[in-house]
């Protein structure tokens, strides 16, 4: 079948679960890039789109993707059950916290509950079915292999950087403050006394030009 | 095998293939979308960005071979739509390693550490 002989309103279904897949991979990306860069706090905002996009749609959904969006249908019921499970064992389990009896076995009964739905609505009814998609294992290996070795190829010829300058005073004054003020906060943390905490302050007196919101940076060097 | 001989395979052979190359494409559009999003100043994607392009769009290719009569975006939504489906169908089987070691951490006995033992005095 030719994609220019589909009507729009066929494909607009198609679209949106690919526009859907590259927003969830955007947000899983962003997440995954950590506190520091400011785009992170999008993650979860895009995931959530993302997912709904490529499970909510106007019209049918054609062929190949509607294979796909029942299968995700049927995951997402029993995944989003045994993630609850989980999250439940893992606070009553021994590991962090103290055992908590209650929390523990009622995640295990949820995981139990989400392995009954597996089996009822999306287990294979054949060994076949079970084995054959273990083959997309070693394709999804082999882009994570080429990017690995890709990315060292990138990294060796990178030329050295220099060597980097010692600090100034004016650093290691800025330096030696959030040192003395973190020792500070613990002691006092320790004695109970109330802390008035003034960032800026310590800063002023001890390395005059340097940002505060810098991270450390001296602007001036 | 060439691939001139990969349409005389039978449907049970065919089948892992294409699942094989759906998700070499799902893994590396996956990661290229990765490397878009995720760019900063300090990053060099060029080489490992044309690498895995060329290691998808070779696997679309060879699906589109693989299928008769289907243009190059046919093969790609069937591509992706077997890797994703078939990443989705092994879900089960890393859930069960994964309760593995979460019945472990179940039944462990959290080891007796003195300073934490200092805390709970205090």
């Amino acid at each position: 079948m030719n994609d220019s002989l589909l009507p729009l309103t066929v494909l607009t279904p198609a679209i949106q679960i690919w526009f859907g897949l590259t927003i969830l991979i955007s947000g899983i990306s962003m997440g995954r890039m950590g506190p520091s860069f400011s785009r992170s706090k999008f993650s979860f905002p895009l995931i959530l789109l993302g997912f709904l996009l490529m499970v909510v749609h106007p019209s049918t959904v054609p062929s190949p993707e509607s294979i796909f969006v029942s299968t995700l249908r049927n995951t997402a019921i029993w995944t989003f059950i045994s993630g609850l499970g989980i999250t439940l064992v893992l606070i009553g389990s021994p590991t962090y916290f103290r055992v908590r009896p209650v929390q523990l076995i009622g995640g295990w009964i949820i995981i139990g509950i989400s392995w009954m739905l597996y089996l009822d609505y999306s287990a294979p009814s054949t060994w076949l079915e079970l084995f054959v998609p273990l083959a997309v294992v070693p394709g999804i290996l082999i882009p994570v292999v080429i990017f690995t070795f890709a990315v060292r190829v990138a990294e060796r010829s990178m030329p050295l950087l220099e060597e980097a300058t010692e600090l100034n005073q004016k650093e290691r004054d800025f330096v030696t403050s959030i040192i003395s003020r973190n020792i500070r906060r613990s002691e006092v943390a320790k004695s109970g006394e109330q802390i008035i905490d003034s960032p800026g302050g310590m800063l002023s007196k001890s390395s005059g030009g340097i940002d505060a919101n810098s991270g450390g940076e001296s602007n001036d060097s | 095998m060439p691939i001139r001989e990969v349409n005389l395979m039978t449907p049970e052979l065919t089948e892992p293939i294409l699942l094989f190359f759906g998700g070499i494409a799902l893994s590396s559009i996956w990661i290229l979308i990765n490397l878009v999003v995720s760019y900063h100043p300090y990053h060099k994607p060029a080489v490992p960005f044309f690498s895995l392009f060329i290691s998808g769009v070779t696997a679309i290719f060879i699906t589109a071979t693989l299928s008769e009569n289907i243009s190059m975006i046919e093969a790609t939504r069937i591509a992706l739509t077997n890797g994703l489906t078939a990443f989705l169908q092994i879900l089960p089987f890393a859930h069960v390693v994964f309760l593995f070691f979460l019945l472990k951490a179940s039944l462990r006995r959290r080891p007796l550490d003195p300073l934490l033992a200092l805390l709970d005095e205090e």
